[in-house]
């Protein structure tokens, strides 16, 4: 069966080009511009200027759309055209306009073609002289991006509003503005074979464990794509090989959070076209921080995330815990409440699970349908979602109007945790039907199940689950459940690789 | 050999402790104890700790001459053949109380949570989540254990909270009105049913800290657990414990806290779920100990197969594991918890020492 399906891809898909042997760069300009309009075709935005620099051949490539026309004029075309004094030999002559002509500062030389084609449609500007074997590349970058704006999916009460955005040189100054230390190191490399996507592994050189930095690159620079277009691209290369619906890599919009996490020995991941940086090691109970938590009493930062894990228990279990109730455990309820929901769901034509399983199915298409449409058309949605299908549903008695208040109480639920909706609503489901069928000690088993995949799962070294098991006390005291006043969190930082205990 | 994953002393502790405790919750005194009288249940608690330290002495032996070996590994030493034996020996040991352990769940849920229904499904469920636990190894489920084993600790404390006002003291009749041999007999009875002894012998050496501490603390939170459950069964239910077929159940359904009831609920939860650790465990450990010595790339087949091996056992003769613990004397009883967790280590370890004597000669 796997074989006949891994067949039936293979049908479909091709392998990803490999790299082939590079160019050089050729002495003659016009075999260059040969292999340049070779590899680039007659894409429109790529412009050739030819001319003569100190009496030699020279050309100019540049992608229209990726730099800015100004800093090409002002820092590298004008001062070459008008430079005096240029030396008449080609190799003298490039030289001479790398160390004294151009005025920019982000230039470097090229021996490959293809590293010379990249380049440009990096946002370059490459310069070719005839008879030079190597070509010289000024980085003059100005492509359209959007400015910094709020965090729309972790908006934060009391701390900074900015959030991070699409163009990642923005993304890297966001972190280097609140770390003005020597120790925040950014890494580029590229991943992708066509995309070449630049990707940066950003960490504290003093905290981080080297190790992991080590093992983030590498699983990095491993990763088999063509094109990276998120940062969920590379998300099951950082996993752990457990099957899970829980993720051991965190993301986030914030570059406070980033900070953050990377003042705590984490190694953040920035990958270019995403306004979401990747977090390693990410564990479970960082699924119930914020950064307000930090922002306001401890009093309260515990309060808040005591009420976060009851609300993530009620995501997770309470629809399924109905369906038990209801079907197998009736005595559970007070005789007044059991009568209630008895009479309610004794009209409704389908049995319990059915009905749950139905209304939750149909609450996420209203939810999914809500997220993907223009705002204006989003509230109508919500509007038929409440009014149409809740009122009228239960008006009609297809549902029962308890069913809708454990509907209603889960999606709220859900919300106050995130970070992990996804695994929550699918294994809200599956609560459902292990309810419908074993009743509350199905459910038992259920969570004994989604217990030990979590425990199993590690993030890189790092057990998901710590510091509640393996337990850690100081860690648990310290900022999980608990979390101390600053004046006592401030003075150490946590060594998240002595959680792997 | 393959290379083992370490688990820190604490999880083991959790592991074990856990294992035992699913014992002591399905405490029945229907079958071969023969207590008469409630307060007898306090010095048998004194006596079965006495009994398992007894019974673990093979285990100190292990651990002073071959301090990070499991048992197989000692046999290995003195001949291949007797690690083959000695795996098989405990594999079927391990396989057959996780057959005693499902047939008890089975049987408590056929009679008193669903019976009207056919539990099969049930045990199918319970069956291929705990194959799945044990696919994923030993770090998982000690890990997994460490929390159950704080949720079983609130759970319970919680119930005998609410059991508090129920508790009267004219419940406890005279401790030894029968004599010492009631209480000595109950004792032995708790000691043959810690089957955690053999655990030990495969996973102390896989665990990581100092083992002298960590037995010290099971025995004593062993010890402790028991005393307070019998403390509030006796002392809840009274003579009436003699009657239950599972009065630890019964105390639950009794407990009350303001206009909270029917605990059993609760309890039945965190059963289930002990239950479920246990044969995880008991699984992963059957598998181990034929990988070490037979196909290593096995584990998982060896899981699934004895997966749908106590599945269909549980099946077609649910009943004969579960007479085991209604209908087998104490005397049967003890020489098969003998022969697996004395004897077996015991000639083990003379092997391995006979050999290692002549070694050095």
């Amino acid at each position: 069966m796997r074989k006949w399906i891994k067949n039936e891809m293979e049908k479909i898909t091709q392998p990803v080009s490999s790299d082939s042997a590079p160019v050089p760069v050729s002495r003659s300009l016009e075999k260059n511009i040969v292999y340049f309009k070779e590899k680039l075709g007659s894409s429109f935005d790529i412009m050739y200027k030819q001319t003569q620099i100190g009496g030699n051949k020279a050309m100019f490539i540049m992608d229209d759309g990726m730099c800015d026309n100004l800093l090409v004029t002002g820092q590298v075309v004008n001062p070459i055209l008008t430079a005096r004094d240029l030396p008449e030999n080609a190799e003298e002559q490039m030289a001479y306009i790398r160390d004294c002509v151009s005025s920019g500062i982000d230039q470097k030389e090229e021996y490959s073609l293809d590293e010379a084609v990249k380049q440009v449609v990096s946002g370059l500007v490459v310069l070719f002289i005839d008879g030079v074997p190597f070509c010289e590349c000024f980085g003059v970058q100005g492509f359209p991006k959007r400015s910094i704006e709020n965090a729309q999916t972790e908006v934060q009460e009391r701390g900074a509003q900015e959030a991070f955005v699409e163009s990642f040189k923005d993304n890297v100054a966001l972190i280097r503005r609140r770390i003005r230390s020597p120790v925040a190191r950014f890494e580029v490399q590229e991943v992708g074979t066509t995309s070449q996507t630049r990707v940066c592994v950003c960490y504290f050189a003093d905290r981080a464990d080297k190790q992991t930095v080590e093992s983030v690159k590498s699983r990095l620079s491993k990763a088999k794509l063509d094109v990276v277009l998120g940062a969920g691209y590379l998300r099951p290369f950082l996993e752990t090989k457990v099957v899970s619906l829980f993720s051991g890599v965190g993301t986030t919009e914030r570059p406070d959070t980033a900070c953050a996490e990377m003042a705590e020995g984490r190694v953040v991941i920035l990958v270019d076209g995403t306004p979401f940086a990747l977090i390693v090691p990410y564990l479970f109970a960082e699924n119930f921080q914020s950064l307000d938590d930090y922002n306001h009493k401890p009093f309260y930062a515990v309060f808040i995330r005591v009420l976060k894990f009851f609300s993530f228990i009620l995501s997770v279990f309470l629809p399924g815990i109905y369906v038990a109730v209801c079907t197998f455990h009736q005595e559970i309820l007070p005789t007044a409440m059991l009568y209630d929901t008895a009479v309610q769901e004794s009209v409704t034509p389908f049995p319990v699970m059915v009905e749950a399983i139905f209304i939750h199915f149909i609450y996420e298409i209203v939810r999914e349908a809500g997220l993907r449409m223009p705002k204006s058309v989003g509230h109508a949605v919500s509007i038929v979602g409440a009014l149409v299908i809740g009122d009228t549903a239960v008006s009609a008695g297809l549902i029962a109007a308890p069913m809708l208040i454990v509907v209603a109480m889960t999606a709220i639920s859900s919300f106050v945790v995130p970070k992990i909706y996804y695994p929550v609503s699918l294994l809200r489901f599956a609560f459902m039907i292990i309810g419908g069928l074993a009743g509350f000690y199905g459910i038992v088993i259920g969570f004994g199940m989604m217990l030990v995949n979590l425990c199993a799962m590690r993030s890189m070294q790092t057990p998901f689950t710590a510091p509640f098991s393996p337990a850690n006390p100081g860690a648990l005291v310290r900022d999980s459940f608990l979390r101390l006043s600053w004046k006592r969190l401030g003075k150490r930082e946590l060594k998240i690789k002595s959680l792997e205990k | 050999m393959e290379k083992s994953t370490k688990i820190s002393i604490w999880q083991l502790f959790s592991i074990v402790l856990l294992s035992r405790l699913l014992t002591l919750l399905t405490y029945t005194p229907v079958g071969a104890e023969s207590l008469k009288h409630t307060s007898d249940y306090f010095p048998a608690v004194g006596f079965a700790v006495l009994f398992i330290l007894l019974f673990s002495l093979p285990l100190v032996w292990q651990r002073k001459a071959f301090p990070n070996q499991d048992l197989v590994d000692i046999a290995y030493y003195a001949s291949p053949l007797l690690s083959k034996g000695t795996s098989l020996c405990l594999a079927f040991f391990f396989t057959f109380n996780a057959l005693t352990t499902l047939g008890k769940l089975e049987w408590f849920v056929g009679t008193i949570i669903f019976p009207e229904n056919s539990s099969s499904l049930f045990v199918l469920i319970c069956v291929a989540a705990a194959c799945y636990a044990a696919s994923l190894g030993l770090e998982a489920v000690g890990r997994a254990s460490g929390i159950s084993l704080v949720v079983f600790c609130a759970s319970f404390i919680f119930i005998m909270f609410a059991m508090a006002d129920k508790t009267d003291f004219l419940n406890f009749s005279p401790v030894f009105y029968d004599g010492v041999q009631p209480s000595l007999k109950a004792g032995l009875d708790a000691a043959t049913r810690t089957v955690e002894i053999a655990v030990l012998s495969v996973l102390m050496p896989r665990a990581s800290g100092n083992p002298g501490k960590m037995y010290t603390a099971f025995i004593t939170s062993l010890g402790g657990w028991m005393l307070l459950v019998f403390f509030f069964v006796t002392g809840g239910l009274g003579d009436f414990v003699f009657s239950q077929l599972f009065p630890i159940h019964a105390m639950a359904e009794l407990s009350q806290f303001s206009v909270f009831q029917r605990f059993d609920v609760l309890l039945t939860g965190v059963w289930i779920l002990t239950a479920f650790i246990k044969i995880s465990l008991l699984l992963y450990l059957q598998a181990m100990l034929l990988q070490k010595s037979f196909v290593p790339k096995w584990k998982n087949i060896y899981i699934l197969v004895t997966g749908v091996v106590i599945f269909l056992v549980q099946i077609l003769f649910g009943g004969v594991f579960s007479e085991f613990f209604f209908g087998t004397s104490l005397l049967e009883r003890l020489i098969f918890f003998v022969l697996f967790v004395v004897v077996l280590p015991l000639a083990v370890l003379t092997a391995a020492t006979l050999k290692r004597k002549r070694a050095h000669e």
